[in-house]
């Protein structure tokens, strides 16, 4: 028998066969680079399915939950990096019309800050009675569901002139004077006069255009109480408004005539609108320096209601 | 001992890979609603919802509104009874024709209902938006309607092409 060995019944002792440390060691390594990988994957795997809690960029108004008249549910609005900055609402539970004065926010275009715009509440009963006539910013009323789309005639592209000849949607084929004939409301609501700016009609035959429309809704509904909104500025850097040749002198100049128009009542939405500079706020227009956002919305409801009140 | 040790470090790599293996497919699971093991058919499983969710940050929009149940025949002629699931966006101001949406029509008859019934509104919105704002006319030059099955996806936007693949 060879030396070494040991066999434990015969009370020799075997030799262990030894497997070299570089094995192991090999062994060792490709185990530890095994688990790296696994590690590797297990994080990347839990960083893909954990929300994005990082500020969504989406511009997503929520639909109001209910249309109770005795609160506002809040609308929250996260918006693009490219437009303006996030708005927050603050919701009052209470049916009074009162609301605190807008604060100014530090407006920046470039989204870098996220001022803090205190938005009015507003009683969305308080207007089932009445009728909005408007363009393609009235049209806002509805698609964001502050009011029902049964009190809102109104259209892109919508001016004075179709209000009295031309259908304002595919349900109704009247025009605006037509169906607030037939719906006799309480106060009728007038925002127009943008298109025909952009048309480049001039200025006096778009106010007497506009006296003609109210007209022809006094004939119609001799009831009601008139409201003619002012024509909304734009934004500094609106490119529509400078294709379209409109600026805030020319808004101010028409508004100034509208305002002289006597047997309605005229309401100075701008005032709420402009920075001070004289320019529509940029965080509360739409990219286009000229249409709103939803949080302008609410802004001229509450107006209107506090004006009624 | 050394065959010992490299037994126990062989069952403990072959658990560690097993556990990441499964840690993969768990998680991949979790992000879809009801999705099966496989990653790869995760976005299949995905909600409407959860569809166009995702567009909404993967594409440049204005301030978008969801269409309710009840305006979607007021907008789209479409009844709510005609779907089992669906997820609509649209502009909210009125300003640009962007709109997109998802729909999981209750059988194929619907489907193409549905499908005429919105590539009716692309051409309406198309006669609307082309002289009102000509800059926004892009987004409807290339819009589409498309249909797989019983699900209808739209889309009228700045990325009409990565909303395809997203929507799909």
């Amino acid at each position: 028998m060879p030396s070494g060995q040991y066999n434990r019944n015969n009370g020799r002792k075997k030799r262990k066969r030894q497997v070299p440390r570089a094995v192991v060691a090999i062994y060792v390594v490709m185990i530890i680079i095994v688990l790296a990988i696994c590690a590797v994957v297990f994080a990347i795997t839990l960083k893909k399915t954990q929300p994005d809690s990082s500020g969504s960029s989406v511009p997503v108004i929520s639909r109001p939950e209910s249309s109770s008249p005795s609160s506002l549910q809040s609308i929250s609005s996260t918006s693009s990096t490219e437009s303006s900055s996030s708005t927050s609402s603050t919701e009052s539970s209470s049916s009074d019309s009162s609301w605190s004065s807008v604060s100014s926010p530090q407006t920046d275009v470039s989204g870098s800050s996220s001022p803090e715009v205190v938005v009015p509440t507003y009683d969305p009963s308080f207007f089932e009675d009445d009728l909005f006539i408007g363009d393609s910013i009235f049209t806002g009323l509805y698609l964001y569901e502050f009011l029902d789309m049964e009190n809102v005639a109104a259209s892109i592209g919508y001016t004075p002139y179709k209000a009295m000849t031309s259908a304002f949607n595919k349900t109704y084929d009247g025009s605006a004077v037509d169906y607030a004939k037939m719906r006799d409301p309480k106060h009728i609501y007038i925002m127009l006069g943008s298109n025909t700016m952009a048309a480049g009609t001039d200025f006096d035959v778009i106010v007497e255009q506009y006296q003609t429309l109210l007209s022809r809704l006094r004939e119609a509904c001799p009831e009601s109480e008139i409201v003619v909104i002012s024509i909304p500025p734009v934004t500094k850097t609106s490119t529509s408004a400078a294709a379209s040749g409109i600026t805030n002198e020319n808004i101010d100049y028409v508004n100034s005539k509208l305002k002289q128009i006597s047997g309605i009542q005229y309401y100075d939405l701008n005032s709420q609108l402009k920075d001070e500079n004289g320019y529509f706020r940029d965080d509360l227009a739409e990219a286009d320096g000229l249409h709103f956002k939803g949080s302008t919305y609410k802004i001229l409801l509450a107006g209107l209601q506090e004006l009624e009140e | 001992m050394n065959k010992k040790i490299i037994l126990a470090c062989a069952v403990l790599a072959a658990a560690a890979i097993l556990t990441g293996c499964s840690k993969t497919e768990n998680s991949g699971n979790s992000a879809n609603s009801g999705g099966s093991s496989s990653s790869a058919t995760s976005a299949v499983s995905q909600s409407p919802s959860e569809k166009t969710t995702k567009l909404l940050t993967e594409v440049e929009f204005p301030e978008m509104v969801e269409v309710s149940a009840d305006k979607l025949e007021v907008y789209f002629g479409i009844s709510a009874d005609k779907v089992d699931d669906f997820s609509v966006y649209i502009c909210g101001s009125g300003a640009m024709p962007d709109e997109f949406g998802i729909f999981l029509a209750k059988d194929a008859s619907a489907a193409a209902e549905i499908e005429q019934l919105l590539k009716d509104r692309i051409d309406y919105q198309t006669e609307t938006y082309r002289d009102y704002t000509p800059q926004e006319a892009y987004k409807l030059e290339d819009s589409f309607v498309s249909v797989s099955g019983n699900t209808v996806i739209y889309a009228i936007c700045a990325d009409n092409t990565k909303a395809g693949e997203i929507l799909e």
